[in-house]
């Protein structure tokens, strides 16, 4: 189970991205459930199914869950981390206290459904989830056959808290979507948007969680 | 067939007789107040349905009234109704007084016809209800004897012509005019239709159709045309019943029972190599009241554990009131049950998902949830973002995808504001794309832009559609967020005034 925060109110689409580039990276067959709440749903816009196969994802694949309240979405979540039959959970959730997050955990390692929960920026405070990530949009890299366009959508990434490594906790990743492969993968200087983007290995960090990304360089 | 005839209403429900005061209700008419209806106390004064209320009054002085509520009391008889499929489930509402029961191949259950009757007069009495009942081969017959025979007159086919023949007309289920018409004929017992020439009654009416009304009501009884009932609801595909020795009190009692029906119900359902996706506890309660809970499924099921499952937790919805003497478990919308055999593993299941383990889950989180929670995306044939994606009810099945997106199509955003909120912007014209622009008042300075990709509205669908062509950008900000912005019309087109912009979907 990871959490995945907003860096700045605004970040939510770089979040989605991120969880669904590591949905698709986990490489895991079958139906996954994407619990929304609410009151996120309205603020931030619903996952478009057309964006999703832009993302190499199977919109068909997906059992969308809208629930009125936290309460109702961390119920559908339980629901879904106890089935085995899914491939993964992803829920926008609000808040959570630990408790709640303790349960899915425990729910999670039963079944070995993975859980990717997206938290707007105020989420903060301890967690019981593997991970927290806190991800925000970065200034793309131009377009190699348009100057003009925007490119490859970029992100950068900080394990804000680890509890497999908790060595590790503070790193920044700075990763780019490619959106041919479909990879994630990880760049340096993009803030300074040099052209080239210098593929690097991925830390320890990420080994032996439930989210995966396929490694590239 | 009986009828049950509830005449009395709503005042005289919950009668004492000795202490009964003279009651009538009133409705207001175009000749003043009007009685509708009167308890046998009043009735003993000699007030009269259809009476002026000021003559009813000058005959019981002490006489009560009250206002008619014929939307109470039409909610009233339709709960009534519910509560009498406890003795068939075929059920269907007569005018605003009676109810027409079919229990054909049912009596023996209740241990024969009279015994029936018996038993439905018993039970409508002990709830204080003033009912008259008649049993016959059919509805229209049934109803005269409820309406005009002895109480409790049970009739069977060989005796159904005599047996009718000395009931008032008004048992034909006719108009006042058409009766005040017969009696002027001298006609008022249903058994002078017997042998009439119908040409010559037909020559009587101003029209053949007022006639023709007489001789359908009279072959209906009689049993020469059919009456098809029409239902309060549909039979149910299976159900199973399971009456209690005391009426129960509490909901571990209804869990009880819904444990020991679920298996009966899943039993039948797969003799029939059926499942349910919608079933339907109905607790019927001593005083005459129903309560009931439907849950539904995605997929038809008949596993009593996943049935038991969906109902757990909304039977606290079960209200058992003054005691539940009998349980029903319905099974409706049945369709065949497709068992898929598993693989052995994982490397030999590949990529097909297990349909039945997900629409469990999805029951599972609308039995926690509520209905219409569990929802899946599917393509339209649109060019509108808008339209190209319908989030439907999960009903069993996963969409596919698979060629729905057109080659070349410029990507999509991954969310999508469900409407596209306003903007300002700064923007060359006529038709660059935006330099800068304000979104929930924060401003954006556009870094990088794409587009513009044009979308016509779509002429052939009817109206109401948008009828201005949209443009859409995908602009990145200085912070590296991007936005699927469009101009709604352009600068000239003749189709309104300057063109404005929203911002429809964010890309990750």
């Amino acid at each position: 189970m990871h959490e995945l925060v907003e860096a700045g109110f605004g970040d939510f689409p770089a979040l989605t991205g991120f969880a669904l580039a590591a949905l698709r990276d986990a490489g895991r067959p079958g139906v996954s459930l994407w619990v929304r709440q609410r009151t996120l749903s309205l603020e931030h816009g619903r996952v478009c199914g057309q964006g999703l196969v832009a993302a190499g994802l199977d919109p068909g694949r997906l059992l969308l869950v809208e629930a009125r309240d936290r309460m109702e979405a961390l119920r559908a979540v339980e629901e879904g981390a106890r089935d085995k039959a899914l491939a993964a959970v992803v829920a926008e959730l609000d808040d959570m206290d630990f408790t709640a997050a303790r349960r899915l955990v425990l729910a999670s390692q039963d079944s070995g459904v993975p859980l990717v929960l997206m938290f707007p920026h105020k989420r903060s405070g301890a967690t019981a989830a593997h991970g927290r990530w806190r991800v925000s949009a970065q200034p793309s890299m131009p377009d190699p056959h348009d100057q003009r366009a925007p490119g490859r959508p970029a992100w950068r990434a900080v394990l804000e808290k680890s509890r497999l490594r908790p060595g590790e906790a503070g790193r920044d990743f700075y990763l780019e979507l490619h959106d041919e492969t479909p990879c994630l993968r990880l760049v340096s200087g993009l803030a300074t948007a040099t052209p080239r983007p210098q593929p690097r290995r991925l830390g320890p960090a990420l080994a032996g969680s439930s989210v995966g990304w396929r490694r590239t360089g | 067939m009986s009828a049950g005839d509830a005449r009395d209403k709503a005042g005289s429900y919950r009668t004492e007789p000795s202490v009964t005061p003279p009651f009538v209700l009133t409705e207001n008419g175009p000749a003043g107040l009007r009685v509708v209806a009167a308890n046998a106390a009043a009735q003993d004064q000699g007030v009269e349905p259809g009476q002026r209320f000021a003559d009813a009054r000058a005959r019981a002085p002490d006489l009560m009234a009250e206002p008619v509520d014929r939307d109470a009391d039409a909610r009233a008889l339709k709960a009534l109704a519910l509560w009498m499929e406890r003795w068939s489930p075929s059920l269907a509402i007569w005018g605003d007084d009676s109810l027409l029961v079919d229990i054909t191949g049912g009596a023996h259950l209740f241990g024969g016809e009279t015994a029936m009757l018996a038993d439905i007069a018993g039970s409508l009495a002990r709830g204080g209800l003033t009912a008259r009942l008649g049993l016959a081969p059919t509805p229209g017959a049934a109803w005269a004897l409820a309406h005009e025979g002895a109480d409790r007159t049970c009739l069977d086919t060989p005796d159904l012509h005599d047996g009718l023949r000395g009931l008032a007309m008004a048992g034909l289920r006719l108009t006042d005019e058409t009766l005040t018409l017969l009696r002027r004929f001298g006609l008022t017992r249903i058994g002078q239709l017997y042998d009439i020439d119908r040409k010559a009654l037909a020559r009587r009416f101003s029209s053949r159709q007022a006639a023709e009304a007489v001789l359908i009501r009279l072959d209906q009884a009689l049993g020469r045309r059919t009456e098809p009932l029409d239902p309060i609801r549909p039979a149910p595909d299976h159900s199973v019943r399971l009456p209690c020795l005391e009426p129960l009190l509490h909901l571990d009692g209804v869990r009880a029972g819904l444990e020991r029906l679920a298996p009966a119900l899943s039993e039948r359902l797969n003799q029939h190599g059926e499942g349910g996706r919608s079933f339907r506890l109905a607790a019927f309660r001593v005083d005459q009241s129903v309560a009931q809970l439907t849950v539904g499924a995605a997929r038809p099921v008949f596993d009593p554990a996943h049935i038991l499952r969906l109902f757990r937790d909304r039977l606290e919805q079960v209200d058992p009131g003054f005691g539940i003497e009998l349980l029903e478990l319905e099974a409706a919308r049945t369709g065949p049950v497709t068992v898929v055999a598993r693989g052995f593993g994982a490397d030999f299941e590949g990529e097909a998902p297990d349909l039945a383990a997900i629409s469990m889950l999805a029951d599972r989180i609308t039995a926690r949830l509520g209905d219409r929670v569990v929802r899946i995306l599917k393509p339209v044939a649109s060019h509108l973002p808008e339209r190209a994606e319908a989030l439907s009810l999960y009903d069993g099945d996963l969409p596919d995808w698979r060629g729905a997106i057109p080659a070349g199509q410029a990507p999509r955003p991954i969310r999508l504001f469900e409407r596209p909120e306003t903007l300002e912007v700064i923007a060359e014209v006529p038709d660059g794309p935006p330099m800068r622009f304000v979104w929930r008042r924060i401003i954006h300075q556009v870094r990088r832009a794409d587009g513009p990709e044009r979308i016509a509205p779509e002429w052939w669908r009817p109206p109401p559609r948008p009828s201005r062509a949209r443009d859409y950008y995908r602009v990145e900000d200085m912070q590296g967020r991007r936005y699927w912005i469009f101009r709604e019309g352009l600068y000239g087109d003749g189709r309104g005034g300057p063109p404005a912009w929203y911002v429809h979907g964010l890309f990750a």
